[in-house]
Parts: structure tokens; C-alpha cells; sequence
């Protein structure tokens, strides 16, 4: 089972981005599942996905990587054994560490996990007023990400974007960034960094 | 513990059932929109030193508006949104708000939600009373030991 964790601050576009990757990573059969780990108390995210025509697990009233990890890992295991999906993406909350995702599931029982991509989901709009907040869970956020996906790119400047992807690589992240407008789709159609 | 106390934001969740009586999606929409771009609004005049976000979803039988706001404008951006009257509708709400007092936080809310009829509300929070500014724990569930994060 491939494991994508889509990751970012509160409200940068994690569902959008998840709703608009599901079709063409379903393409060829692949049978997909999807967690998604609400910080409120109310699942509001899984609802909009499950109006998608999505089946959804649902953690909420906690973090995955800390204190609902046994949840997370009880559910990918039952995940595999019921459904064999070739692909389980996380949604984790906006405050979740990523790294501990990746850490926890690893050499687990009863828990086959083949390769993990990491995507960090960056709103643009907020970057630069979210950076200077919460600079220390961003750093860690982009630590692990294999992709960087920069939302909402259509509500700056082209400068300030300039300004914005500069200030993702003075946290000394290398990879990929992608500029995307998730509630469109434009950016994602094909993100072949997804499935490695 | 993986996450650091100050990063924990104050939050509420509010479920709503009501009934707007047929009135049109347009009229819908904008009034349940309202609602979000109000508490955002009223949040960061409050003293909010950031939205997480503000995202809720209201839904009748015919269909669904859902709509978020991130920013201190209250500007609302919608994912799905009514095409037919609405009359009985729910409504599952999340407040995610950093560097406010859960009391604050609930009497902005309790005014906005005011502009619209409803049944009946719930409103739920989280572990966000705790004042302690010596609790590093964020998965504290005494709701006296809960640090509310100074901004600014």
C-alpha cells in the first residue's frame, strides 16, 4: 500500500487538494481510501468528502501524530485487511508533525506500507503572516516533504509568489513546488510526484 | 508530546439545525455565508492573532453549502453551494481561531449565529478553558490547564 500524507497549516486547502487528486489517482482501478483527521470536534471535512461520493474514515477530536497514533495505525490495518487499497491518504490536522506520521506507521504488525510520499500544502495568500507565527511546525512540515504544493496562487503577485517560494527554500527545503489553485483543479491534473 | 503547547488555537464546534423556510439558494447562500465572514470578522476584532480557519458546512436534503474563511477580512471562499429553496437545514461548524479566550471566541459566535433562524444549536469545545501558562501539555483535558498563546 502506497501512503500519501497531505499535510499543511489549518486552512491552506488539504481536502480541496485531496478531492481533486482522488479521480485521476483512481484511474487504472486503483482503490483508494482516505482518513481524515479533523482538530474540531466536528467532522466537517470527511462530510464534504463523503459528498463526494467518497467512502471516508474519520479521527477527529485529536492529532494523528500524537494523540490518536494508535487510532491511525488501528485504522490502516483494518484499512488493508478489508479493502487491500493500493493507496491510503492521510489527511492530518493542521498542527500535526508529519515526520511522526511517517515514523509511527513504519515496522508496524500487521501493516504493509510500500513507499510514502509526503505533500506539503502551502496557502499562499497566508505564507508570509504564518511563517512568522509558526515558523518551528512549518520547518518540520517541509523537513519531509516530497513535494511542496503553493495554494491559492491566484490571490497574490507575481511578486510576492517570487517572494513566497523564497521564503519556502530558506527553510532549506529542495524539492519540488508546484503552484496550484486546488478549489479549480489547475496544477494537479498531473502529479506524477504523488505515486513514486 | 509532538506538538508544542503554543501552537495550540482555541476552538468551538457548533451544530445547528434550523429552518429558513423555502427562501431562495441565493438568499441562502449569502446569509450562511455571512455568518462565516461575521465570525472571522468579529473574531479578529476581538483580538485574534490568526484564523486557522473558519469552516462550515450546511446541508438540507437537496444539497449542500459548504464555505470557509481563513482571513481577517471574512472573505469566504465556498466549495459547494445550494441550487433549490431551502427550507430544514443542519449544520456542523468548526472555529479554529489562535490567540483568543474561549469566552470571546463563543460570544462572537453566539451574535453571529443570531442572524439566522435556528432550532437549535450546540456548541461544543475542546479542552479551551485552560489558563495555566505552566501546562506545556497540549493534549491537556483539565480545562483549567489550557495556555491561550499571546501574539504580536
Amino acid at each position: 500500500m502506497h501512503l500519501i500524507i497531505v499535510s499543511g497549516m489549518l486552512g491552506v486547502g488539504k481536502t480541496s487538494v485531496i478531492l481533486k487528486l482522488v479521480g485521476p489517482l483512481a484511474e487504472g482501478g486503483r482503490k483508494i481510501v482516505i482518513i481524515e483527521n479533523d482538530f474540531g470536534a466536528l467532522g466537517v471535512d470527511s462530510e464534504i468528502v463523503r459528498r463526494n461520493g467518497m467512502e471516508v474514515r474519520e479521527l477527529k477530536g485529536g492529532c494523528i501524530c500524537c494523540t490518536l497514533k494508535a487510532g491511525l495505525i488501528d485504522d490502516l490495518r483494518m484499512l488493508q485487511a478489508n479493502f487491500s487499497p493500493d493507496i491510503a491518504i492521510v489527511e492530518p490536522t493542521g498542527i500535526a508533525d508529519p515526520e511522526f506520521i511517517i515514523n509511527s506507521v513504519q515496522d508496524i504488525s500487521g501493516l504493509r506500507i510500500d513507499s510514502i510520499t509526503t505533500l506539503i500544502v502551502i496557502d499562499a495568500e497566508r505564507f508570509l503572516k504564518m511563517k512568522k507565527m509558526f515558523e518551528r511546525p512549518l520547518k518540520n512540515q517541509l523537513k519531509v516533504a516530497d513535494v511542496v504544493l503553493l495554494n491559492k496562487v491566484d490571490t497574490v503577485s507575481a511578486k510576492d509568489l517570487r517572494e513566497i517560494e523564497q521564503g519556502i527554500r530558506a527553510f532549506s527545503y529542495e524539492g519540488k513546488i508546484r503552484q496550484i489553485q486546488a478549489d479549480k483543479g489547475i496544477g494537479l491534473d498531473a502529479l506524477e510526484e504523488v505515486m513514486k | 508530546m509532538t506538538q508544542d503547547a503554543e501552537f495550540i488555537p482555541t476552538l468551538a464546534a457548533v451544530e445547528i439545525v434550523g429552518d429558513l423556510g423555502g427562501l431562495s439558494p441565493a438568499e441562502a447562500n449569502r446569509l450562511f455565508s455571512g455568518v462565516i465572514s461575521e465570525i472571522a470578522i468579529g473574531c479578529t476584532s476581538s483580538g485574534v492573532g490568526t484564523i486557522g480557519h473558519i469552516k462550515a458546512n450546511f446541508t438540507t436534503y437537496e444539497g449542500m453549502l459548504s464555505v470557509s474563511c481563513t482571513t481577517d477580512d471574512g472573505k469566504v471562499r465556498s466549495r459547494s453551494e445550494f441550487n433549490a429553496p431551502v427550507k430544514g437545514y443542519r449544520s456542523v461548524m468548526n472555529v479554529i481561531v489562535y490567540g483568543i479566550e474561549y469566552s470571546k471566541m463563543c460570544t462572537v459566535i453566539d451574535s453571529a449565529v443570531k442572524k439566522i433562524p435556528v432550532k437549535k444549536t450546540v456548541t461544543k469545545a475542546k479542552d479551551s478553558e485552560c489558563t495555566d501558562p505552566h501546562c506545556k501539555d497540549p493534549n491537556c483535558t483539565d480545562p483549567t490547564h489550557r495556555s491561550i498563546i499571546k501574539l504580536g
